[in-house]
């Protein structure tokens, strides 16, 4: 049978010291569907999406996302994903809006096209009201849709999405981190 | 999200709440220490740990041997009785909780409550992983 | 289409991928500068930097340590100070360059410009060009009150932009040193106090507060040889400033222009390198 998989792990392994992090994973996901990785914390989900997102070379196996080995071709594979993640933010100090339109501009779009998009995407999501403020005074909620607009920002076809539903468990305020120095 | 995949885009959504995955996944791959351990539908999934269970409160204690023997047409295997409380696996047929009620009552045993539930994926979790989920944990 | 037709296009293509490629790289440095100047202004504490902190510095020494300094052959200790205290505004300030990359790695967003197509070493540079906007801005609040208490330049207007781009580059320089402490740093209060260890002794054991004429001689070696020094000097020169020359001086002494370019230069030499490994480092496992 032809496989349409747009995301597939063959055996990922890491490990960090005596830590396997990941012992052969392998799953695939077919083209235009949603499939969860479901696991307690410390199973390696983490760990998988850092691979399959090109943050994290993994010691063996190998994985594709839209066609790409993520080692191999890691600048072709961030231009076809969309990601979400507790460890992935945005930047608290600036708007919503200028979020949105800097990842737009990062990802390949003009800055017209940037900015067009953000406002899109700030009216799709509910935050059209909060985008001329700066992230970090947002709720929890305001974040959660803030990082799924920025996911979506390049209209990816492939997106990973970590607890989109769920408050995150990410200490409020310190990973949005307001930037300080004297 | 559906929204996303009616436009071709494919999705790896990575959750520890079986509530997210089952509300929006087409399909579960259950991962513990660093392998995934099963793969299914989260229907399939639920249905894999075995099928509905019954849970029935008892009005009052009644003697072990009663319940049980009142119990045995309908369910798969012995049922854990403790502290009132019965839970059996069951095949979910037709009518099951008015059978369940009518031969406890000839028995003479009194009933609370009675519930025929299917499984969640809290039960495929736990029985997969050993683990409840991490949801108590997390919250 | 011939092999050799095939092989032209190729070529001609992978040419044009190149300029793009290098287009894409400068815009990707552009949209972080401008990030990085959104947050100047955004955080009290960064924009005070460049503002309050040079008004507060010029007034303060030309007032405090002015009235009770003389100079050999009774120069204008304004005069004098003007130069120093542009220095000394420049290399405290360029502490923020560390500071700016410890906080954005402690806080995830460089995990967010990971998972983008974008130029990895654009975090990098972008900082290091906002930072040198915001020392140019410090640079003219230094000039402006320096103008407003009495400072005058012997020079023309040509001679002093010159010395305030020596000052610049030399800030521009010190930036990417205090990158590599930042990428250094666990934590971006370590990248902080590293600076303020090596950072506050450079600026001070140098010429641009007081001259070393009457320094013991051990500390004037190390204030004559201090790339601080020959920058100050350099910019009193071009300012046509006083510049009090030591008998028997140590050739940066005599040499400040060759010196300052020599530190700026080397210093980009290697920090820049460093920095860029050192950011790779802490962005890949």
């Amino acid at each position: 049978m032809a496989t349409h998989a747009v995301i597939e792990a063959e055996g990922l392994a890491k490990h960090y010291g005596n830590v396997h992090a990941l012992a052969g994973l392998d799953f695939s996901v077919e083209r235009g569907t949603v499939l969860s990785l479901l696991g307690p914390n410390g199973a390696g989900k983490t760990t998988a999406v850092r691979v399959l997102t090109t943050r994290t070379v993994p010691d063996a196996g190998r994985a594709r996302v839209a066609g790409y080995d993520v080692a191999a071709h890691p600048a072709q594979v961030r231009r076809r994903i969309g990601v979400t993640a507790q460890d992935v933010t945005m930047d608290g100090l600036l708007t919503g809006r200028q979020n949105l339109q800097m990842v737009g501009e990062l990802s390949g779009l003009s800055r017209r096209a940037a900015k067009r998009r953000a406002d899109e995407l700030l009216e799709a999501f509910g935050l059209a009201d909060a985008g001329g403020r700066v992230a970090k005074g947002y709720s929890g909620g305001m974040r959660r849709r803030l990082d799924l607009a920025a996911s979506l920002v390049a209209d990816p076809p492939c997106c990973s999405l970590t607890s989109p539903l769920r408050g995150s468990t990410r200490p409020a305020g310190r990973r949005y981190g307001a930037s300080w120095r004297t | 999200m559906e929204d996303l995949t009616n436009r071709g885009v494919t999705v790896l959504l990575t959750t520890q709440y079986l509530d997210e995955a089952d509300r929006l996944a087409s399909r579960v791959v259950v991962v513990d220490h660093g392998r995934a351990i099963a793969e299914g539908t989260p229907a399939e999934l639920k249905r894999s740990v075995g099928g509905a269970r019954l849970h029935v409160t008892l009005s009052a204690e009644a003697s072990h041997e009663t319940v049980v023997s009142a119990l045995a047409p309908y369910v798969a295997g012995t049922p854990l009785v403790s502290d009132g409380h019965v839970s059996a696996a069951v095949n979910g047929e037709k009518g099951l909780a008015t059978l369940v009620v009518r031969a406890l009552d000839s028995a003479g045993i009194l009933v609370d409550d009675v519930e025929v539930r299917q499984p969640s994926l809290d039960d495929v979790f736990f029985a997969l992983t050993g683990q409840a989920a991490a949801e108590e944990v997390a919250a | 289409m011939s092999t050799v037709e095939f092989a032209r296009a190729t070529t001609v293509q992978e040419r044009l991928g190149a300029v793009s490629s290098l287009a894409a790289r400068a815009k990707d440095v552009m949209v972080m500068t401008r990030r990085n100047l959104i947050h100047v202004l955004r955080e009290p504490m960064q924009l005070s930097d460049v503002t309050v902190q040079p008004v507060l510095f010029t007034v303060l020494f030309v007032y405090v340590f002015g009235s009770g300094m003389s100079l050999p052959g009774g120069a204008s200790y304004t005069d004098f100070v003007l130069a120093g205290l542009l220095t000394m505004n420049l290399v405290t300030s360029s502490m923020g360059t560390g500071v700016g990359l410890a906080t954005d790695l402690a806080n995830g967003i460089v995990e967010r410009f990971r998972t983008l197509p974008m130029w990895r070493a654009s975090a990098l540079v972008g900082r290091t060009i906002s930072d040198l906007l915001s020392a140019a801005v410090c640079s003219a609040v230094v000039a402006a009150v320096g103008l407003a208490v009495g400072w005058r330049p012997g020079h023309n207007v040509w001679s002093v932009l010159g010395g305030f781009g020596v000052a610049l580059l030399f800030s521009y320089a010190l930036s990417w040193a205090t990158a590599c402490f930042g990428l250094l740093a666990k934590e971006p209060e370590a990248a902080m106090s590293v600076g303020f260890v090596v950072i506050f002794p450079l600026a001070f054991v140098s010429n641009a507060l007081v001259p070393t004429l009457h320094m013991p001689s051990w500390l004037r070696v190390i204030a004559d040889w201090n790339p601080v020094s020959s920058v100050t000097a350099t910019v009193r020169d071009l300012f046509g400033n006083p510049n009090p020359m030591p008998p028997n001086a140590s050739w940066p002494v005599e040499h400040p222009l060759a010196a300052a370019l020599i530190w700026s230069v080397g210093l980009i030499a290697v920090a820049a390198p460093l920095a860029a490994f050192l950011f790779r480092r802490r962005t890949t496992d």
